[in-house]
């Protein structure tokens, strides 16, 4: 089972919203379309579910042409596809359990009924059979809509931001039963986010979208470790950016020379927030950058610390581990960790 | 076969082009009339039509003049100052009001106006009573004639002022507290705030409540026909039946039409040209004045007179003269007429509820700039007066009944006869042409409600559009279908001008029945009739005063 696009084009009007995007997800792959509201992941997702009508290229769901240019196209109804919605769109009139039969077919018989209600066993939602959406918390309307989808067996699971409904404390443990039963039922999944941590922690290959377009679809660790640009870097964490020219293959910043690849003119370099030591000023190392705490506080499970450096203007932040961060003022010393330094050339 | 295949086929048979189509066929359908009666002006002049220039024509005008004037000013002031008193101040029986003040919507212009006549006429009541009280005679004393243009002005815009005051009523509910408050707070009274603040963001609705009260004003047919004012309703109608020329009939409706055509041309301009956005969504209850002293018996006057003399006076005489006269009146063909109204109005609600449903939803699924036009134009009847809505399906509907006869005549050796016009075939698609817009934006309302994500939800699901509309839509806006239903039942109920004019032979309804009984002089006799009209009319009201509890900004409901 496979879900792909192929230069697949859509815009509304004279504006464009997804531009020659192309991406495969396999058998029992968790795939995560995520980027800043408005990149068009979610016209990607409705465009795979057929609620929009293809433009240019072609989708193909194991194999065959789901829609093609504007020739094929088939309706939502023939995709056999699971959709879950951002507000669940559970259906009113019906009680949870006809609401997951809804796409088992006109006679849902004790066999339909059967497996419905295993899939709410499965979820935690044993004895809600017989409510309706509007008696369930907002975790309880999720489970529903999920086990709604899955119970037709579908080819493909799309998800729309489904868990940016629930609070915080909800949310994590929602995700990890969805994830388990996502993963069992071996469709390949589309899941779509704007939330970067959702992305990682779900997903088996990240697809960052920017603008329409994809920028880099790989796996969270190498997401986070090897972004493609800087775009990439600052979505899935705080970062400093330095800019400048390069004179003898290094680029200068504020927090020290970076070697860069050979024929580049001038350079990007993007430092985690996280990737930032600060050091007592005393303190001896090779590239230390003298620097003077100007804010700090503590967050709770870090620090943030704004510090200028000594003879620029510059401002450098940094994630320290601890709460008991250096006083404003304080005169310290600043250095990079280089697996958390990106280098791009510009 | 391939999914491509299968997706073709179903394209083709579930989510193609019916859709579309279906709503194109139902607008042409409904232009049909209106394109007739306009189309009828390029008819040549017939000897009929020279005969009412000269004589009748200028009359029409001046009367519909007077009638526009009268009850555009009676029904703005009564409506807009019972809307602010009830929405602003604070007085005893306000929340009484709110709703009372529905209730003339209850009662047809031509009940009002059976009962003002007998009330107010020479050998009335109130004229013998004055007569008496003085010892007068015929030539001692002036007193308004009721059977008068004034007169007819009068008692129609005691009926019709709900209009303004529904829609005058929710506009000012919708004024956020803060924009009056800021008034107050750069130095103006409340009655500086009123006139300068409230009033003018209230306008484009007011001016829609009189728009519509002058539209029912326009196509009444009942009301000027029994207080003898000569207008186009009632010429169309003398001209059709009497002079039997529906060719100068046609091209009297269309002059009709063109008057509401103006008039519905002013609403818009009026709207377009002030386009009010609430600058705060922050709402707080309006705090209210509260009247004392004098103030206050004059806003409990001000609301009282209207509900007074718009419902309880024509009511109560009602009333008084159903108890008297029923024993003889309601027999067994009262019975009838009674079941002839309910079938008729029954079976066109559920046929303009069944269409409405499925165009709302044709426009939802194939939203495109052809689709919206024809869900325009499929809503056009409301602005059609009945008796120039019964022209316009006549005269096609008689065309078709002719050709169909000419052939068989021809083809088989026998005469058909009139198979569409003259039946309740032809009467019922007059009434679902007039009252579709009722029904279909009720429907539009109510699927406005349902979110997108739902039919998307009920698509993945492998439901075709059909089966999502019966499985879905249907269950989920049931409410409102309902109230759409039940909207059109009361109007096909009250309506007198179409179905005087298209009924089939011999076939009468309560409505027809009190026309002709009042008619013949006979207002105490026709008393049954119209009551069980006005009864029915308050289903509306009950609604609208639910909605009103229910809608009210703020509340929790």
């Amino acid at each position: 089972m496979t879900l792909a696009f192929e230069a697949v084009s859509h815009s509304y009007g004279d504006k464009s919203a997804v531009a020659d995007f192309s991406l495969t997800v396999g058998t029992g792959e968790v795939v995560c379309l995520v980027g800043p509201s408005g990149c068009g992941k979610s016209s990607v997702l409705r465009l795979a579910a057929g609620l929009e009508a293809l433009q240019r290229g072609r989708i193909l769901i194991d194999g065959e042409a789901a829609a093609e240019n504007q020739g094929v196209n088939l309706p939502p109804e023939a995709r056999r596809i699971g959709l879950v919605f951002q507000d669940y769109a559970l259906f009113p009139h019906l009680s949870v359990i006809e609401n997951v039969c809804f796409g088992l077919g006109r006679r849902s018989g004790a066999e339909d009924r059967r497996r419905a209600t295993s899939l709410l066993d499965r979820l935690g939602l044993a004895g809600y059979a017989e409510r309706y959406p509007h008696a369930l918390s907002g975790g309880e309307q999720q489970r529903v809509a999920l086990a709604r989808a899955l119970a037709p067996n579908p080819r493909i699971m799309l998800l729309d931001e489904p868990f940016s409904g629930l609070d915080i404390q909800l949310r994590d443990r929602v995700r990890d039963e969805a994830l388990a039963l996502l993963k069992e039922a071996g469709s390949p999944v589309l899941l779509v986010t704007h939330d970067p941590q959702e992305a990682m922690r779900m997903a088996d290959r990240v697809a960052v979208m920017r603008e329409g377009s994809l920028v880099q679809v790989a796996s969270p660790a190498t997401i986070y470790g090897r972004p493609f640009n800087a775009f990439v870097a600052a979505f899935f964490g705080a970062v400093n950016r330095f800019a400048g020219a390069v004179t003898g293959g290094t680029v200068e910043t504020p927090i020290g020379r970076f070697v860069c690849p050979p024929g580049t003119a001038s350079a990007e370099v993007v430092v985690r927030c996280s990737g930032v030591t600060v050091l007592p000023a005393t303190a001896a190392i090779a590239a230390g950058v003298q620097a003077q705490v100007v804010v700090s506080k503590s967050v709770g499970p870090f620090s943030v610390v704004d510090a200028q450096v000594i003879g620029s203007e510059a401002s450098v932040r940094a994630h320290i581990p601890g709460n008991t961060p250096p006083a404003p003022g304080e005169h310290v010393q600043l250095s990079t960790d280089p697996a958390q330094t990106f280098i791009f050339p510009q | 076969m391939t999914l491509a295949a299968l997706g073709a086929r179903v394209s083709r048979a579930g989510s193609g082009r019916g859709w579309p189509l279906f709503a194109f066929i139902v607008a042409a359908l409904v232009a049909v009339p209106v394109l007739v009666v306009l189309l009828s002006v390029f008819a040549p002049a017939t000897e009929v039509w020279s005969h009412l220039v000269d004589t009748v024509l200028g009359r029409y005008l001046e009367n519909t003049f007077w009638l526009v004037v009268g009850v555009g000013l009676s029904t703005l002031v009564t409506g807009t100052v019972t809307a602010w008193l009830v929405t602003t101040c604070r007085f005893p029986g306000r929340r009484i009001f709110e709703i009372a003040l529905l209730l003339p919507l209850a009662v047809p212009s031509y009940a009002i106006a059976f009962t003002y006549a007998g009330l107010f006429d020479f050998a009335g009541p109130v004229q013998s009573g004055l007569r008496e009280l003085f010892g007068w005679s015929r030539q001692d004393y002036w007193f308004p004639p009721i059977h008068s243009t004034f007169g007819a002005f009068l008692v129609m815009g005691l009926v019709l002022y709900p209009y303004v005051y529904l829609l005058a009523r929710a506009a000012f509910l919708e004024q956020s507290v803060c924009v009056l408050e800021a008034s107050r707070v750069l130095g103006r009274s409340a009655w500086q705030s009123f006139v300068q603040v409230a009033l003018p963001l209230a306008r484009p609705a007011i001016v829609t409540g009189v728009a519509l009260a002058l539209m029912e004003a326009l196509s009444d047919f009942g009301a000027v026909d029994f207080l003898a004012v000569d207008t186009f309703t009632t010429g169309i109608f003398r001209t059709w039946f009497g002079l039997g020329d529906p060719q100068s009939a046609a091209q009297l409706s269309a002059m009709l039409l063109a008057v509401v055509f103006v008039i519905l041309a002013l609403e818009r301009y009026s709207r377009g040209q002030a386009k009010y956005f609430h600058t705060t969504t922050r709402y707080r209850p309006l705090p209210g004045y509260q009247l004392n002293g004098w103030r206050r018996v004059l806003a409990i006057l001000a609301c009282a007179l209207p509900v007074t003399f718009g419902f309880l006076l024509p009511g109560g005489q009602l009333l008084v003269w159903a108890i008297r006269t029923a024993p003889q009146m309601v027999d067994a063909s009262f019975v009838r007429l009674a079941w002839n109204s309910v079938a008729l109005a029954a079976v066109a609600a559920a046929v303009a509820v069944a269409i409405a449903t499925t165009l709302a939803y044709a426009a939802r699924l194939r939203p495109s700039r052809p689709m919206t036009l024809s869900t325009r134009l499929a809503s056009i009847g409301y602005a059609v007066p009945g008796s120039v809505l019964a022209v316009g399906v006549l005269v096609p509907f008689a065309w078709v009944d002719n050709r169909i006869d000419d052939w068989a005549r021809e083809v088989l050796g026998i005469s058909t006869g009139l198979i569409l016009s003259g039946t309740l075939f032809a009467l019922i698609f007059a009434y679902v042409v007039r009252f579709l817009a009722v029904s279909f934006n009720t429907a539009e309302a109510g699927l406005a409600k349902v979110t997108p994500s739902i039919d998307g939800a009920a698509r993945t699901l492998g439901a075709g559009p059909r089966e999502t509309l019966r499985r879905v839509h249907v269950p989920m806006i049931g409410g409102s279908l309902i109230t759409a239903g039940l909207l059109v039942f009361v109007d096909v109920m009250k309506e007198l001008p179409a179905t005087l004019i298209m009924r089939p032979f011999n076939f009468n309804t309560l409505a027809v029945r009190a026309y002709e009984l009042a008619h013949d002089e006979r207002l105490a006799d026709s008393a049954s009739a119209v009551l069980a009209i006005v009864l029915v009319g308050i289903v509306p009201v009950y609604l609208l005063s639910r909605a009103i509890a229910g809608a009210r900004p703020g509340s929790s409901s």
